[in-house]
C-alpha cells in the first residue's frame, strides 16, 4: 500500500488527544455519600463489563476518526502483494468486431460499433505517450498488423465501418495474442470489443479459446484479457433482413428470362405489412413487390426477367423498412449472364431412323425448342457429329461440352484433344453403350498439359441387354448433395423411380473417390458458398470445383446411383473442366431413361452446370476472389465499340502466354499488341484502386487474385488491353463479396458461454468501458481507497454520535417518565 | 424525673424545636376539619336509657326531655385508645441528602414525621410507643398515652442515627414476638434491604393482627439518580464499599433496578394488606399525616 499524500498520514496522531482526554478524565471523579447502595451495588455487578465495553468502544471510536480521517487525505493505495506496472509503457491490442451485426442500433438511435469507437476512444485517453497500440479489426485478421501510436489508432478507428462477415472469437483472440507478441513492451493488454453473438461463440470457437488458453499458459508474459461486451437485449431489437436472393436456374443465360427469388425474413414480435419490395439490375429498377411478412418469419418474393447482355450482373433486393439494422435491407447477388452453351454430340451408333441414334434423345433434350421449330432460343446448341468428325469438330466448333455416346476405341489424337479441351475447361460427358471398350476408356487421357483418368474405372457390363428375361434394376435415387438435380424433385419426390434399367456398366469408383474427404470438402465449400443456397448441403459442380484443390485431384461425386448403389452417373474434376459419366448410354438400348420426363431436365441442369460459365462470381466476405484473366480478353463487341476488330482466339493466346508480354506473330486482322503488358486493376467497394499482376499460370490460365475481400460490396476488375496503333481497350468484369445472412440474426450469445469463454481465456467480461478502464487502473496503479475510508470516517462520526446520543435520550425519557410519575 | 434529666440541653432544644414543629403540623393541619382536637375520637355516643335514681343530672338529655316530656339518660361508648408503635429506621442508608431535600436527611425526616405522628396521637389520647433500629433494634419505648411520653418519645428519637447496615427484616422478626398486644405499627424507613425477609416480617406482624402503615422515606436523587459524569459512590452503611461509575451510563439500568425494587414492596405490601406511603425528603410533612388519616379512616 502506498499513500499519495503521505505527510498528511502523520495526522492520525491526532489519535492521542481523546486518548489523553480519556486517560486525563479517568483519574478525575466526584466522590458521594450514598444510601441506596443496595440498589446501585446489582447494577455495577450487573453491567460492569457492558460499560467497560462501552467505554472502551467509544474510546475506540474517538481514537479511529482523525486516525481514518488522516489516512483518508493521504489517499492510500492498495498495490497488493505483487509489483504492479504503474506507468510502465505497455502495448494495448485492441481487436475490434466490425461484423455487420455491430451496426444494429439500440433504441436511442447509436449502433454498436459507434459505442465501440466511443469505448476504444475513452481507452485511448488512459494512455501514455509512450504505449503503444494495435488496432485489429476481425476483418483483416489475415493482414500484417502495426503498432502505432493512440492518437494514430484513434485516427484508424474512425474510419472502421460494420461491414464485414461473421467473427469467430476464438481466432480473433488467437490473432490477438500472436499481434501482443510482437509488441514492445512486457506490458500487454487486449481488449476484445465486439458484440458477442451467438455465433461467434459457438462451438468451434469455443474449441479454439481452449487451445488459445493453452498457449497462453505457455507464454512468458501474459497479457490481460478483457472482453467488452456491447451487445445486450439483441432479442428486442426488431429487425428486418433480406436473408438471400437465389437463381432459380442452374445457368442464366442471355436473351432468356432468369427466375430469381429473395428471402425476407422478419425478426421483429410484429407483423410488416405493404412492405416495398424493389429489383434493381445494374442499379436499375426492374421489379417491385408488396410483401406482408407476418411476425417471426419469412416470405419469398419472385422476380422472371431477361438479361440480353453477357457477363455479370448486378442484382439487387432492396425493402423500405426502418428497423435495427438497416444494413440488411439491401442485398445483392452477381448474376454471370453467359451464352448459349454449345454441346457437341458425338454418336458412336448412327441410324438413319428416327430416335434410334444413339444421341438422338439427348439432343431433343438438350434442345428442345429447337427441335420443335420454335423461335425461342434454348439455352443449349447442339451439334450432333460421327466418330469420324469428332476431332475437326472439337477443334474448329469450340464446343463448350462434348458427349461421347457409345462411342468406339478413340485414336490418340482425339484422346490427346479431348484431355486438352477437358483441361482446358471444358466439360466431357461419356455415355455407355455396347461399343465402349473399357480398356481404352480406362487408360491415361494425355495431352501436352498432363494426363487424367476418368473418374471412375469401366467394367463388365452387369445385366442383360436384350432378351425376354433382362432384369429390371431399382433405379435408386440421385445424391441429394447434387444441388442443380435438387429442382427435379418438384412434384415428385422420386424423380427417378419410374426409370427401368435392365443393364449398365460396372463403374469402379476408387475409393479415394468416393470417401468421407471428397464430400466433407462439399460441405466445406458449401458453408463457405455465399448464401445462395437454401440447403446448405446441396452444391453444384460450381462449388465442388471451386478453389480448393485438393478436391480435384481424382476426388469424384456420384451423382446417382441404383438401389444396389452402383454409381450411374459420377462427376469429376479434371484440370479447369470436368468430366461426367454414365454407366447408361443415352437411349433406350439398356434404360429407359430418355423416354422418362426426368431426362430433359436432368440433362439441362447438368449441361448448365457444368458447361455454363463456372467462375464464382458471389463470395462471401473475407473469402479470396480469384478472376480468370481470359474473362476479361476483350470481345468482338468490346473490340468492335472500340471501332476495332481482332480475333478473340488471339487475344486468349497472348493472354495464356503470360500477359501479352510475349509476341506472337500476328494472324490475320489481330490489333492487339502482344508487345505490351495488359494492365489489370482492381477496385474495392469503397472506391480504391490498386494494380494487380496476373498470377497462378495454370493450364494455360492465368489468374487475378485478390487475396481477401475484406468488404462487403462490389470489386471491380479492369482490364486495359493494348491495340496496336489504337487506344487501349477497356473491359471489366466484378465480383460480389455479401455477408451472410446470420450477421442478420442479432442474437446475443448466451452469458454463461461468455462467462465460459472468458475463464478458458482468462479474460474479465466488461459490459461499461468505464469498469475496464477502471480495473485497468487497478491493475496497473492498485486500488485508491481514499473512498471506503471516508465512508468508514462518516460511519464513525455516526456510530460516535449513536453511541454517546443513546445514553442522552435514555436520559432524558426517563426523566420525562419519573416527572410523569 | 425531668426532661432535662434525660436529654442534655442541646438535645432538649431539639426535642424542644421538635415538639415545636409536630405541634405546628398537627394543629395547623386540624384546624379547620374538627371543632376541637381534643373531643377526638374516643367518646362515641351510643343510646338513651330511662333516667332512674341516682343517675347523674348532668347526663340527662334535656333536649330530648323537651321533646318528650320524658327523662333520658345519654350513654357513651367509650374506646379502647389505640396502640400506636412507631418503627423508625436510624441506619446509614438513612443519612443521605440530597440537593434537593436543602440538605435534611431521610433520618431527620423521619423525626419529624415521627414527631409530629406522636404528637398528634399522644393528643387524641391514642397510646404511642417507639422503636428505633438499624441491623438491630436500638431503643424501645413502650405504647403509653400519657402526655409526658411525648418527651420521652422525643428524646429517644432526637438521638443521631448510626453508621449500620440496614436489615429490616431481621430487626422485625426480633420485634414482633415483644409486640403481643394489637395495635398500629407506623414504619418508617427506606425499605433499602432485603424485601423478601420484609415479607416475611410483615407476615408476623400481620399475623399478630396488627395494622400496619409504612411510610418509605426516600430522597428524591435516590428515585430519578441525576448524576452524570464520574462518581465514585461510598456505602453509608459500609465505609469500605465503594463504586467507581459513570453515573450516566448507569442510569437506566439503576432506574430499572430501583423500579423492581419499588414493584416488589409494592407486591408484597399489596399482598399483606400493609399501607404503603411512598415519602421523599422535599414533600410536606402535611401530605404524610394526611396519608395517616386516611388509613386510620379507613381503619375505623
Amino acid at each position: 500500500m502506498t499513500l499519495l499524500n503521505g505527510l498528511l498520514a502523520f495526522g492520525a496522531l491526532a489519535f492521542t488527544v481523546p486518548l489523553a482526554i480519556h486517560l486525563l478524565f479517568r483519574n478525575r471523579f466526584q466522590v458521594m455519600e450514598w444510601g441506596a447502595m443496595h440498589l446501585l451495588e446489582a447494577v455495577v455487578r450487573v453491567n460492569r463489563r457492558r460499560l467497560q465495553l462501552m467505554h472502551l468502544l467509544l474510546l475506540l471510536l474517538r481514537c479511529l476518526i482523525p486516525i481514518v480521517l488522516a489516512f483518508c487525505l493521504a489517499r492510500p493505495v492498495l498495490t497488493g502483494f505483487q509489483v504492479l506496472p504503474g506507468d510502465a509503457p505497455r502495448t494495448l491490442v485492441i481487436a475490434l468486431d466490425d461484423s455487420q451485426s455491430m451496426s444494429a442500433r439500440d433504441s436511442s438511435g447509436q449502433t454498436r460499433m459507434e459505442r465501440a469507437k466511443q469505448s476504444i476512444e475513452v481507452l485511448l485517453g488512459t494512455l501514455s505517450r509512450r504505449d503503444e497500440v494495435i488496432l485489429m479489426r476481425s476483418s483483416q485478421l489475415s493482414l500484417p498488423v502495426s503498432a502505432s501510436s493512440a492518437q494514430d489508432a484513434a485516427e484508424s478507428l474512425r474510419k472502421v465501418k460494420a461491414a464485414s462477415g461473421p467473427v469467430d472469437l476464438g481466432n480473433l483472440l488467437r490473432a490477438a495474442i500472436e499481434a501482443a507478441e510482437d509488441g514492445v513492451y512486457p506490458q500487454r493488454q487486449i481488449v476484445v470489443v465486439g458484440d458477442f453473438s451467438s455465433d461467434s461463440l459457438d462451438d468451434a470457437s469455443m474449441e479454439t479459446l481452449s487451445a488459445v488458453a493453452e498457449s497462453i499458459e505457455r507464454k512468458s508474459l501474459k497479457p490481460s484479457i478483457g472482453f467488452l461486451n456491447l451487445g445486450k437485449e439483441s432479442g428486442q431489437l426488431a429487425n428486418l433482413s433480406v436473408d438471400s436472393i437465389e437463381s432459380n436456374s442452374a445457368a442464366v443465360i442471355a436473351g432468356r428470362g432468369g427466375s430469381f427469388q429473395a428471402t425476407v425474413r422478419n425478426a421483429s414480435d410484429l407483423p410488416v405489412r405493404d412492405l416495398r419490395l424493389t429489383w434493381y439490375l445494374d442499379g436499375s429498377e426492374v421489379g417491385q413487390a408488396s410483401l406482408t411478412v407476418a411476425a417471426r418469419s419469412s416470405t419469398v418474393a419472385r422476380l422472371t426477367h431477361r438479361i440480353d447482355q453477357v457477363g455479370v450482373h448486378l442484382l439487387t433486393v432492396s425493402v423500405e423498412h426502418a428497423d435495427a439494422l438497416l444494413e440488411d435491407n439491401q442485398r445483392s447477388i452477381a448474376v454471370d449472364v453467359i451464352d448459349e452453351i454449345k454441346v457437341l454430340l458425338v454418336d458412336g451408333d448412327p441410324a438413319q431412323e428416327p430416335l434410334e441414334g444413339e444421341t438422338d434423345y439427348l439432343a431433343i433434350a438438350l434442345s428442345p425448342f429447337a427441335f420443335g421449330g420454335e423461335d425461342q432460343p434454348d439455352a443449349v446448341q447442339t451439334k450432333v457429329c460421327l466418330r469420324q468428325q469428332l476431332q475437326k469438330s472439337v477443334v474448329d466448333d469450340a464446343p463448350d461440352l462434348v458427349v461421347l455416346a457409345n462411342v468406339s476405341d478413340l485414336s490418340d489424337q482425339e484422346r490427346s484433344d479431348l484431355s486438352q479441351f477437358v483441361m482446358r475447361g471444358g466439360t466431357l460427358v461419356i455415355f455407355d453403350g455396347d461399343q465402349v471398350d473399357p480398356a481404352d476408356y480406362n487408360a491415361d487421357w494425355t495431352c501436352a498439359e498432363g494426363s487424367w483418368k476418368l473418374p471412375a474405372l469401366l467394367g463388365e457390363v452387369i445385366g442383360e441387354t436384350e432378351g425376354e428375361n433382362r432384369l429390371q434394376q431399382p433405379s435408386g435415387s440421385h445424391h441429394a448433395i447434387y444441388s442443380p438435380w435438387e429442382s427435379l424433385r418438384t412434384g415428385n419426390e422420386q424423380p427417378f423411380a419410374d426409370i427401368d434399367i435392365f443393364a449398365y456398366r460396372d463403374l469402379k469408383v476408387s475409393r479415394s473417390f468416393t470417401e468421407s474427404p471428397a464430400v466433407a470438402s462439399l460441405n466445406v465449400q458449401s458453408q463457405q458458398s455465399t448464401d445462395e443456397s437454401v440447403d446448405g448441403a446441396a452444391v453444384s459442380v460450381r462449388e465442388f470445383v471451386g478453389e480448393d484443390e485438393d478436391s480435384q485431384v481424382g476426388a469424384g461425386m456420384t451423382l446417382w446411383s441404383l438401389g444396389n448403389g452402383a454409381p450411374v452417373a459420377v462427376l469429376a474434376r479434371r484440370g479447369d473442366g470436368n468430366v461426367v459419366q454414365f454407366s447408361i448410354p443415352c437411349d433406350t438400348a439398356w434404360a429407359s431413361l430418355p423416354l422418362r420426363l426426368v431426362f430433359l431436365p436432368m440433362m439441362q441442369q447438368l449441361v448448365l452446370d457444368t458447361a455454363g460459365n463456372q467462375q464464382r462470381v458471389n463470395i462471401a466476405v473475407g473469402e479470396s476472389v480469384v478472376v480468370a484473366a481470359e474473362s476479361l480478353i476483350p470481345t468482338e463487341s468490346d473490340l468492335q465499340s472500340a471501332g476495332l476488330q481482332a480475333s478473340r482466339e488471339k487475344a486468349a493466346a497472348s493472354v495464356a502466354q503470360g500477359n501479352g508480354s510475349q509476341t506472337t506473330q500476328n494472324q490475320g486482322p489481330v490489333l492487339i499488341d502482344e508487345a505490351k503488358a495488359v494492365k489489370y486493376r482492381i477496385q474495392g467497394p469503397d472506391g480504391g484502386e490498386e494494380s494487380v499482376e496476373p498470377s497462378g499460370v495454370e493450364g494455360g490460365i492465368s489468374r487475378l487474385i485478390l487475396s481477401s475481400a475484406m468488404q462487403r460490396g462490389v470489386y471491380h476488375f479492369h482490364a486495359e488491353t493494348p491495340i496496336v496503333g489504337g487506344l487501349p481497350v477497356q473491359t471489366e468484369t466484378i465480383r460480389l463479396a455479401s455477408i451472410p445472412a446470420s450477421e442478420s440474426v442479432l442474437r446475443d450469445a448466451d452469458p454463461e458461454r461468455v462467462r465460459t469463454a472468458a475463464e478458458l481465456s482468462g479474460a474479465m467480461v466488461y459490459e461499461e468501458v468505464s469498469a475496464l478502464a477502471s480495473d485497468d487502473q487497478q491493475r496497473r496503479f492498485g486500488r485508491e481507497i481514499w473512498r471506503w475510508l471516508f465512508a468508514a470516517l462518516l460511519v464513525l462520526l455516526v456510530g460516535e454520535l449513536l453511541l454517546q446520543q443513546r445514553a442522552v435520550a435514555t436520559v432524558t425519557s426517563t426523566r420525562s417518565k419519573v416527572e410523569a410519575i | 424525673m425531668r426532661i432535662l434529666d434525660l436529654v442534655k440541653p442541646k438535645d432538649l432544644a431539639r426535642v424542644n424545636k421538635l415538639q415545636l414543629l409536630a405541634k405546628q403540623v398537627v394543629e395547623g393541619f386540624c384546624s379547620g376539619r374538627h371543632r376541637s382536637p381534643h373531643k377526638g375520637f374516643s367518646v362515641e355516643f351510643k343510646e338513651h336509657r330511662t333516667y332512674v335514681r341516682g343517675d347523674e343530672l348532668r347526663n340527662i338529655d334535656w333536649k330530648a326531655f323537651g321533646k318528650s316530656d320524658r327523662l333520658y339518660i345519654r350513654e357513651y361508648e367509650e374506646e379502647t385508645n389505640l396502640r400506636c408503635t412507631l418503627l423508625v429506621d436510624r441506619s446509614g442508608s438513612m443519612q443521605y441528602a440530597g440537593q434537593r431535600s436543602e440538605g435534611r436527611t431521610k433520618y431527620q425526616y423521619a423525626q419529624q414525621l415521627a414527631a409530629a405522628l406522636s404528637y398528634l396521637m399522644l393528643g387524641q389520647q391514642d397510646g404511642v410507643g417507639l422503636v428505633t433500629f438499624d441491623d438491630q433494634p436500638r431503643d424501645w419505648l413502650p405504647s403509653r398515652s400519657r402526655p409526658s411520653h411525648l418527651r420521652a418519645i422525643l428524646q429517644s428519637i432526637a438521638e443521631d442515627g448510626s453508621k449500620r447496615e440496614t436489615d429490616l427484616g431481621g430487626v422485625f422478626q426480633k420485634i414482633a414476638p415483644k409486640l403481643s398486644r394489637r395495635g398500629l405499627l407506623v414504619i418508617l424507613s427506606d425499605a433499602m434491604g432485603d424485601v423478601e425477609s420484609l415479607a416475611r416480617a410483615f407476615a408476623l406482624f400481620r399475623s399478630a393482627r396488627h395494622e400496619i402503615l409504612f411510610f418509605q422515606i426516600l430522597d428524591p436523587d435516590e428515585i430519578d439518580f441525576p448524576f452524570s459524569g464520574r462518581i465514585q459512590f461510598r456505602d453509608l452503611e459500609r465505609s469500605t464499599n465503594e463504586q467507581m461509575v459513570d453515573a450516566k451510563a448507569i442510569r437506566d439500568a439503576y432506574m430499572q433496578r430501583y423500579r423492581d425494587h419499588v414493584d416488589q414492596l409494592k407486591e408484597v405490601c399489596r399482598k399483606q394488606r400493609v399501607d404503603l406511603v411512598q415519602m421523599t425528603t422535599d414533600r410536606p410533612f402535611a401530605d404524610a399525616l394526611h396519608e395517616y388519616l386516611s388509613v386510620r379512616r379507613r381503619g375505623r
